[in-house]
């Protein structure tokens, strides 16, 4: 600080020297100076922010892979369990179309600043998890599946991709944690609004009682 | 309008927040084998394998015996505990931690994301499986033995059982080269000392002001130097040894690969 102060101190001295102390191209060199500051400064909060952004949409493709493998693993489940002659139509028709109906929202761009489009994937991530939850529940029934290694491999891989997708989802939310603050905060919002308002808050994926893979949920646990 | 986003913004992370950190604290990493339950006895062996193989390819195994887990699912602890210690190397994260919770019948196998292709998340629970007998009988050591044999092979057969053996070859060559270099180097230094002092000596001989004038400032300059050496490793002689034990951290991370399994 005490630098930086000798540093304009000096600026100002020399303007005097040049100008002399009531030029009044003194009090306009003092003005472009200001705002010189004052624009370096906001573009460093812009870069911040952009980068803070960015790591934000690096934590989400982590999510996107996870639900991409999701579905595909899933495809695979009802595959085997379908082979499965006699298994509980209704349940499986549930997956089928938890399934369907998740794979049509994809979140991108500024859907991620609105509540409403966030919350309607959250949900139709959940139904998925909950028809799916069932159907184990439902495959305790049936000993030939059980005893099917290629059904329990795919369990496992499914409890992985369920572990991973939670570790992305925190991640995703402690990026989106650091941005909206950087946003909120004065220099932030100062910057926002200057340049248009380019960034908007990020809302966070919050953990329904399925997602969160706790011993008391209906759940993916072995 | 901008005042409603604001609240529900606001209420949304009143909501996030809670779930942000997790209660399980692990304990200091030391080498590769951490047992706060005291029930390993092989943990000199275990430590010196998995640091030797460490070595050999790279991969970070660790070992953690937890007396609990804090009422937290282990899958928690063990992601908490893997990035606590970033087990295996930064960029890598070719690490891998193998956590034991006897008081809970519970082990989890928890892969870095540069490990989950050689030991992938099937996998990983056929070994917890293989485990599980010994587990069972209470033979925490046995059970680890099979756990480090079933991921070392894993690791090897992902890298190659030749290309390591070349990588062995490799490094045996270059350290005899950088020894047969040292050995020059003291050759070299011996051969110009006796070459100096014989040099002095014919010099001594031949001519009386070399013998009566010069001698005595060389003999002065040594003498002095022999002191400063003597003086020097008093102080110096005493930090040697005890440095550079390794452990399984270094910068690794995990993204939650790997599975679970109770027995």
């Amino acid at each position: 600080m005490a630098t930086s102060a000798d540093f304009f101190g000096k600026i100002g001295a020399t303007l005097r020297l040049q100008l002399g102390d009531n030029h009044p191209m003194r009090a306009f060199g003092i003005g472009v100076l200001v705002v010189v500051i004052a624009a370096l400064s906001g573009c460093h909060k812009y870069n911040n922010l952009v980068a803070l952004d960015e790591t934000c949409n690096e934590k989400w493709a982590n999510i996107d892979a996870q639900i991409q493998r999701r579905y595909d693993l899933l495809n695979n489940i009802v595959k085997t369990v379908k082979a499965q002659a006699k298994f509980e139509q209704d349940t499986l028709a549930k997956v089928i179309e938890a399934r369907a109906s998740a794979t049509q929202i994809k979140l991108s761009g500024d859907d991620f600043s609105d509540p409403a489009k966030v919350a309607a994937f959250q949900q139709a991530q959940a139904n998925l998890q909950s028809s799916f939850a069932r159907l184990l529940v439902a495959s305790e029934q049936y000993p030939d599946l059980k005893a099917n290694q290629a059904f329990a491999d795919l369990r496992t891989e499914m409890e992985g991709t369920e572990n991973r997708l939670l570790r992305a989802r925190e991640e995703y939310n402690e990026a989106a944690k650091n941005y909206n603050t950087e946003l909120r905060q004065v220099g932030g919002s100062v910057v926002n609004d200057v340049t248009g308002k380019p960034f908007k808050p990020r809302v966070f994926w919050t953990a329904t009682a399925a997602a969160k893979g706790d011993g008391n949920a209906p759940a993916i646990d072995l | 309008m901008s005042a409603r986003i604001a609240i529900a913004f606001a209420v949304l992370t009143a909501i996030a927040l809670p779930r942000a950190e997790a209660k399980f604290e692990p304990p200091k990493l030391e080498g590769y084998l951490v047992d706060t339950t005291h029930a390993v006895s092989s943990t000199y062996t275990v430590n010196k394998r998995l640091e030797d193989f460490r070595k050999l390819t790279g991969y970070a195994i660790v070992v953690f015996v937890t007396g609990t887990l804090d009422n937290e699912p282990i899958d928690d602890v063990a992601y908490t505990t893997f990035n606590t210690w970033k087990v295996g190397d930064a960029g890598k994260d070719n690490g891998i931690l193998l956590v034991i919770a006897p008081a809970e019948h519970k082990i989890r196998i928890e892969t870095g994301k540069g490990a989950g292709g050689a030991v992938t998340d099937i996998q990983s629970r056929q070994i917890i499986e293989k485990m599980a007998p010994a587990m069972k009988a209470g033979k925490v050591d046995d059970a680890i033995d099979v756990a480090c044999t079933e991921l070392q092979k894993l690791v090897v057969k992902d890298i190659g059982a030749d290309a390591l053996r070349d990588k062995v070859k490799k490094e045996a060559a270059e350290a005899e080269a950088k020894q047969h270099r040292s050995e020059m180097v003291w050759m070299g230094v011996l051969i110009g000392f006796l070459a100096v002092m014989l040099l002095i000596g014919i010099l001594c001989l031949v001519s009386v002001t070399f013998r009566t004038k010069v001698w005595p400032i060389i003999r002065a300059i040594g003498t002095a130097l022999w002191w400063i050496v003597e003086i020097a490793s008093i102080f110096t002689g005493r930090g040697k040894g005890g440095g550079g034990s390794s452990s399984g951290g270094g910068g690794g991370s995990s993204g939650g690969g790997g599975a679970r399994g109770d027995y």
